[in-house]
């Protein structure tokens, strides 16, 4: 290793932005990223980009059909809960309604509105190598400078610099495996989520009743957001759900109850409330009492 | 009279190749492992849908892929060869 000067830090950082750009239009799409024709050549021409790879997945997608379809799955004898996802794909396949319009262009919403979210993880990768890379650089400098004749010294001197600098990048990577984890586990559940508020809004109209279900072990704030003081799901307008939008750059205390994850990490799963129906204290949904008007 | 450190601790300079070379496969390895340890984890997503959770996991896995030829191709960089 060199000491690197402006050009090279530059070269350096473009490197990585070029392999996340690569990977993320892998995932989601040239697309949902904006890139031109120009610019998915360059990343094709470099390595970054494999075409390929770029058709064989589309997560959002298949996030999206598997909360739009889930009701009908369900009802076609499939446990969404234990089957796998090969399978579960099997099955949509079958299915005889394609998406409309509108639903695509949901899918295509959300592809961009993952790529956007997972651009952040990238810029932080290219941060963080280049904060890892200045200091290991002014040391090897003063290194240099103190061996300057002696070229094997100044090898040896470049060599650990580079092993210093690998070590580091090591440690760096489990934590943006984490940061990847909990990004894929937000917008697929986000995709999930508006598969399924679509899928009941087309046959029930926007202003279906909706319940969002915790987990058992959900956080205070979903447990505060979808349940009443009596542990019940509480029953919402879905078009109040989407009205409130995002929690995305708010505050927590301005959380508001939304069709997708509430939060980072969360899986909350929205579920469509027959009118009439309500929830018992067991979380289930019982029919109304005979006699009773919807 | 200078001698080079190859000269003068020849038996050293080799064993200090083999470790950094040694110690860059370790590095790599790790991290490698540690991501897909990332991309198989149920526990952080404790999601109850098996398809969900085989959607994150596939995400993981594309992640692992790829982490490894960031790394690679950061560590060329830094490596290659410069006009002084």
């Amino acid at each position: 290793m060199m000491p690197l000067g402006p050009k090279e830090l530059k070269e350096l950082r473009a490197l990585v932005a070029n392999h996340w750009t690569g990977f993320l239009a892998e995932l989601f799409g040239a697309g949902a990223l904006g890139l031109d024709d120009d610019e998915i050549g360059r990343l094709v021409a470099g390595g970054y980009l494999d075409p390929a790879a770029a058709l064989a997945v589309d997560p959002v997608q298949d996030a999206y059909l598997l909360g739009f379809y889930r009701d009908r799955l369900t009802q076609a004898g499939l446990d969404v809960t234990a089957a796998p996802w090969s399978a579960v794909k099997a099955e949509i396949a079958t299915m005889p309604a394609p998406l409309t319009r509108g639903e695509l262009a949901a899918v295509d919403h959300a592809r961009q509105w993952a790529g956007d979210h997972c651009k952040a993880l990238g810029n932080r990768m290219e941060d963080q190598i280049l904060s890892a890379v200045n200091p290991e650089d002014a040391a090897l400098r003063e290194r240099l400078l103190g061996v300057i004749k002696d070229e094997t010294a100044q090898a040896l001197a470049r060599r650990e610099t580079v092993a210093h600098l690998r070590s580091r990048l090591g440690e760096l990577s489990g934590d943006w495996s984490r940061d990847w984890l909990r990004i894929a586990t937000t917008e697929m559940t986000t995709a999930q989520e508006y598969g399924t508020a679509d899928a009941y809004e087309s046959q029930h109209g926007p202003d279906v009743l909706y319940s969002k279900i915790p987990n058992p072990d959900a956080c205070p704030k979903c447990r505060s957001a979808y349940l009443d003081d009596d542990g019940r799901p509480k029953v919402f307008r879905l078009a109040d759900l989407r009205a409130n939008g995002t929690n995305v750059g708010r505050k927590q205390a301005e959380w508001l109850p939304v069709v997708g994850s509430h939060h980072p990490w969360c899986m909350c799963r929205g579920v469509r409330v027959p009118n009439g129906w309500s929830w018992n204290d067991r979380m289930e949904l019982r029919p109304p009492p005979r006699g009773a008007t919807a | 009279m200078r001698f080079t450190i190859e000269e003068t601790y020849p038996g050293e300079l080799v064993e200090r190749e083999e470790e950094t070379r040694k110690s860059l496969d370790d590095v790599l390895a790790r991290a490698v492992a540690k991501a897909h340890a990332g991309a198989g984890q149920p526990s952080p997503t404790r999601d109850p849908m098996r398809p969900s959770r085989d959607l994150v996991d596939r995400m993981g896995a594309l992640f692992a892929a790829r982490l490894p030829r960031i790394l690679d191709d950061v560590a060329t960089f830094l490596q290659a060869e410069r006009p002084r």
